[in-house]
Formats: C-alpha cells, structure tokens, sequence
C-alpha cells in the first residue's frame, strides 16, 4: 500500500509539525488537534496516587535485593535479548517499489539463469543459456581461463546437440545450432588458449586442447550414427576441426620440448591404485613412457586408466588415479571427477555425470567441471595438469 | 578503558538522578495533557530518555526511590488509559495498582528498552484489562459525561456550550471506529503516547500504527464532516 504509506507518513510530518499546503491534511490536522484538545481524559485521584506510592514502597522493602550476580545476569539477559534481527528498511514509496522490483528481477533472474542451464536450443529459455555463456567468457580474467571457459562451452553444446539427436522429431536445424555453436566454442577456445600458450610459454594451455580433442572427438564419432542426415555436414566440420586441433595441439606440444616432457612425460600407473578398474593391456603402456611415482608439486602426474566404464552415452573410457599438480582447483574429466586442492588432487572414477549441489554447486559435465553459482557458470576450472591417457587413442604423434 | 566507561556511566546516572530529583516529585502530572506535554505533535516532547534509562536500570537493581520515580512519572499515564477503557474509578484504580505492584515484582525481567517503560506499564495494564473484561477487544466504557469533566479548562461561557458539543460529537465517533483504530487514538492523541510507545503497546510496527492512525483520523473527519460544527 505504497500510497497509504505515503500518506501515513505525511500525516505524521504533519502531526511533527511540519507544514503542508495540503488542504485534505490541514483537515485531518484540524480533527487531530480537537481529539487532543479533548484531554486524557479524568486524572487519578492524589489520595490514591499517594497510597498506591506507599504501598509499592512497602512491598518493595519485602523484596529480596537483586545480588550483584542476579543484575549483572539481568543485565546480560537484556544484552541478549537486545540485538534483534536486522531488518533493512528501504526508503518509502518509490525507492521501496524499485527495491522491491530489482529483488523481484534478481529472483526471476536467478531462477530463470539456474533453469535455462538445462535448456538446448529450440527450447524457450536457450537464449539466457547463451547470454550467460557469454557472461561467463567475458568474466574470465585470462586467455587460459577464457579459453577452459569456451572449451566447455563446446562440451555442452556436443552434449545439447546429442540429446537433440536422441529426441523423436525433427530436430536437423536445432542440432545444427547446437554444431555450430561448439564449432564457434571450439575456435575461440583454441585461439585464446593459443594466445596463453604464447603469451606465458606455459604448456597447461596445449594440454587443455589436447584433452579436451581427446575427450570431444569419440563424443562427435558416435554422433555420426544419431544426428539427421541434414546434420552430418556440420558434423563432419566440426569432427575435422576437433581433428586438426588435436594434431596443431601435438605439434606445438612435441616442439615444445623437455619443459613439457617433465608435464606429460610422467606417468603414474593406476592400476596399482587398489579398486580402480584397469583395462590396460600390459603389453601397451599408456603413452608409452616411463612410469614414475609421486613426485614434487607442479609437475603434474598423470593417471591414465583405460577403461570401459563408459558414461551414458559418453564412449571416452573413465579414467581415475592420483595427480600432484600445482594450482588449487578442481576439474573433471570425461567419466571422472577430479578434486584438486593446492598441489594434490585426486581422480575418481564416477558414475552418475552431474552433481548438483546447492548453490554455488559444482556440476560434472563430461566435458568439465564448472562452479556454478546461481544463473551462471563463472568458474570453469578444468585444470590441464591432469591429463588422462586414453589408450587406443592418437596421443602424440 | 572499562574502568573509564564505568566511571562515565555511574557519573552519567549521578546526573540523571540530580536531574530527576529536582524535576520529578510531582510529575507532570498537573500540566500532563497530552497537549502541554506534547506541543502539539501528540506525544513527541522530546523526553529526556537518557534520566528515564537511567532510572529503569537503577529500578532492576532493586532500588526502589528509581521504582518510585518512575511511577509518579506514568502512574496518571497508565491511570487514565484503564480508566478509559473501564470507565470506572474503583476499577481502575484497582488495575492501576495490579499494574504498577506487578511492575514491581517484574522489573527485573524487564527486558525493553529503558525508555519504552512507559509503553511496558501501559502493557502490562493492557493485559489486566483483557483478563477482566475476558475480551481481548478494546471498549471505550468512560462516558462522554466522565471525559468532558475532566477537562478543567475555564472558557468563556458562551463558546462552551459550543465545545462540548462539538467534543461529545467527537468521543461518540471515537467510541464508534473500530476497536484498533480507537485504541490508536486514545493512546496516541488522548494519551499522548509516542508513535514508537504506540507501536510497542499494540505490537505492531511503527508504519503500521501510522497507518492506524491516519485511517482513524480520517474517519472521525468524515464523520464530523457530516455534522457541520
């Protein structure tokens, strides 16, 4: 009742003191001072003021004297009950109403932003999934970040454009949206990862293309099976583009020498890892390195576990082990979480392939693991010091 | 540090307490309309809350002159609202007194604000009225007779018949609006109460009551408004 409160609020200033021109209040005022003119009415008579004085005085002197003790708990009592919950109060009327709407708009927002993560395209509230997408890149504060943040842009739309697939209808043009968009997701990743690369001469930036290829590429072939046949083309692009990402991604990679060697070059078995499922063949080591044990922060070992504990739908084997790396972060990769806290971190294999928890959460993807909090992914932290090997795979050339 | 702010404190009661001695005996009580105490703004004097915390912290400590100060202080206040609502002398002056000998014993679970004492009082009175009346609705049972004549002011004949006609014309419409407005406008305009000892007494927030009270008031207008005084 924005305006009755306004009301009720001139009224008071009125009854303050302050002037108004305004004549309905000058007559409210005028009603106002007539009831206090009208007086609180028969005041008590002295004779009994003066007894009942006594008498509280005598029954006060019956009364036991608060000890120290009782008034300091009192007096802690009354602290305690005396904060009470702070409520703030925005202004009156407009301000109040612009509060209340940018509250609303926050809520819808926030609803809205958390649900349309579901959504592929055709879908209503696909739209908001793509502004917050583009949020999320403009929030990166690095071509590293910004570049994890397209990667696994490109890992939903592959995944939108798969359950498109699946769907009973004609679906070609949404698919190909879908294609499009992790097209686009997959260029701009490379391009900003390739400007990190170049820019700190940090091989982190190559490893994160080369998983995330490794990762989208059996994603991709198994789609040539599902997709309407309107869609191939566009399929074929992108598959040729996952293809030559991955083999500029191995160049740059072979050129860049012992620094990354120390990075790729090390491989921690993980089937000496009790209750993790190996499928390796004894004879085909994965990467065809040395193997090494646990070794200092920020040389990254590598679990590489074949397997094939496949997600649904996802046909990259699960990989699980343990990696000392060197940032704090987390990552998952395709059918494993990775948990990293600072310079330790630990894969797991995982079954179900999204973990919501309440916001901010933490989802699963199988393309990578992103800190969600309400309406926007922000964080994308799939950290490439892990690599998984996928034997059977093209590693390095 | 501590031992400074004790000492700051103790001084800061030890002034109160001057303060109030030579101001209290005796109240307001002979100029306590609500409008020699208010100006006109219903009950918003500015009262010195700093000398009435002061007393209510001395009153918890169990001394009782502080207890006696602050009845002389609110005993007409608490008084005139039960009588009032009783409109009978031997009945309010019985809950007068159940109110302030439960004050008494209660003080030290006093847990509000030093200076929302009065709106504490006027509770506490609130509450035994209900348990009499076994309703918990606000009446006005004074008479318009018992009102008027306590208003002592001498006017000049011929404009008094006038007055108190247009006054009873007045109280009949508060006696008609609806229990809570009424009881917003005898605690706010006839008791002179503030808007914050206003709201603490009917537990609703200070917006609220001036809500209350503008509905009131525009009724009563309305209904003068009718009847060309």
């Amino acid at each position: 009742m924005p305006v009755l409160s306004r009301r009720a609020d001139a009224f008071q200033r009125a009854l303050d003191g302050e002037r108004s021109t305004d004549a309905q209040l000058t007559g409210l005022l005028a009603t106002s001072r007539q009831l206090l003119e009208l007086g609180p009415g028969p005041g008590a008579d002295p004779a009994f003021v003066a007894r009942l004085h006594e008498r509280l005085m005598a029954e006060a002197a019956t009364m036991p004297t608060p000890s120290p003790a009782a008034a300091k708990a009192s007096a802690a009592r009354r602290a305690a009950a005396g904060p009470t919950p702070v409520v703030v109060v925005v202004g009156h009327g407009l301000p109040r109403a612009l509060a209340g709407a940018l509250a609303s708009a926050l809520l819808v927002g926030g609803v809205v932003g958390v649900v349309s993560r579901s959504s592929v395209p055709g879908d209503s509230l696909y739209p908001v999934k793509s502004w917050l997408d583009s949020v999320a890149v403009r929030l990166a504060d690095s071509d590293f970040t910004r570049g994890q943040t397209y990667l696994t842009q490109a890992q939903e739309h592959i995944s939108d454009a798969r359950d498109l697939a699946g769907r009973h209808s004609d679906v070609t043009g949404d698919v190909n949206v879908a294609l499009r968009q992790a097209i686009d997701s997959v260029r701009n990743g490379q391009r900003a990862l390739d400007r990190s690369y170049v820019a700190t001469n940090d091989p982190q930036a190559l490893l994160a293309m080369r998983d995330f290829t490794a990762r989208a590429l059996p994603q991709v072939e198994a789609m040539r099976t599902e997709v309407p046949a309107g869609s191939l083309k566009t399929l074929g692009e992108l598959e040729a583009l996952l293809h030559e990402s991955q083999q500029a991604t191995g160049r740059r990679l072979a050129a860049c020498g012992p620094r990354c060697e120390t990075i790729t070059g090390t491989a921690y078995d993980p089937a000496a890892v009790p209750g993790l499922p190996s499928t390796r063949e004894p004879g085909r080591p994965a990467s065809g390195v040395s193997r090494a044990t646990l070794t200092v922060p920020s040389t990254a070992i590598t679990g590489g576990a074949g397997g094939g504990a496949s997600l649904p739908g996802v046909s990259a084997p699960s990989a699980g082990g343990v990696s000392v790396g060197g940032t704090g972060g987390a990552t998952l990769s395709t059918g494993g979480a990775v948990v990293r806290v600072p310079s330790l971190s630990a894969t797991l294999p995982l079954v179900s392939s999204t973990v919501q928890l309440p916001a901010p959460s933490v989802s699963l993807g199988t393309g990578g693991i992103g800190i969600t909090v309400p309406s926007s992914t922000l964080l994308s932290a799939t950290l490439p010091g892990m690599t998984i090997s996928l034997p059977g795979l093209p590693h390095l050339p | 540090v501590a031992a400074t702010s004790d000492f700051l404190a103790t001084l800061r009661v030890l002034l109160s307490l001057a303060d109030a001695a030579s101001t209290l005996p005796g109240g307001d009580r002979d100029g306590s309309s609500p409008a020699s105490r208010a100006g006109f703004g219903p009950g918003e004097a500015p009262q010195d809350f700093e000398r009435i915390s002061a007393l209510v912290e001395l009153a918890q400590r169990g001394d009782s002159e502080a207890f006696g100060m602050l009845y002389e202080r609110y005993v007409d206040v608490v008084y005139r609202y039960v009588y009032v609502r009783v409109g009978s002398q031997q009945l309010a002056e019985d809950l007068t007194s159940e109110t302030f000998l439960r004050a008494l014993r209660r003080m030290d679970s006093f847990s509000w604000q030093g200076r929302d004492i009065a709106a504490w009082f006027v509770t506490i009175a609130r509450n035994l009225i209900t348990d009499n009346a076994k309703s918990a609705r606000f009446r006005m049972e004074v008479t318009t007779a018992d009102m008027l004549d306590a208003d002592q002011r001498i006017d000049a004949p011929d404009t008094e018949v006038l007055e108190r006609l247009r006054n009873q014309r007045l109280l009949e419409a508060v006696k008609t609006l609806k229990p809570e407005q009424a009881e917003c406008v005898v605690l706010r305009f006839l008791q002179g109460l503030t808007l914050a000892e206003t709201a603490k007494v009917l537990g609703k927030s200070e917006g609220a009551v001036k809500q209350l009270q503008l509905r009131a008031v525009r009724a009563l207008h309305r209904e003068l408004g009718d009847v060309d005084l």
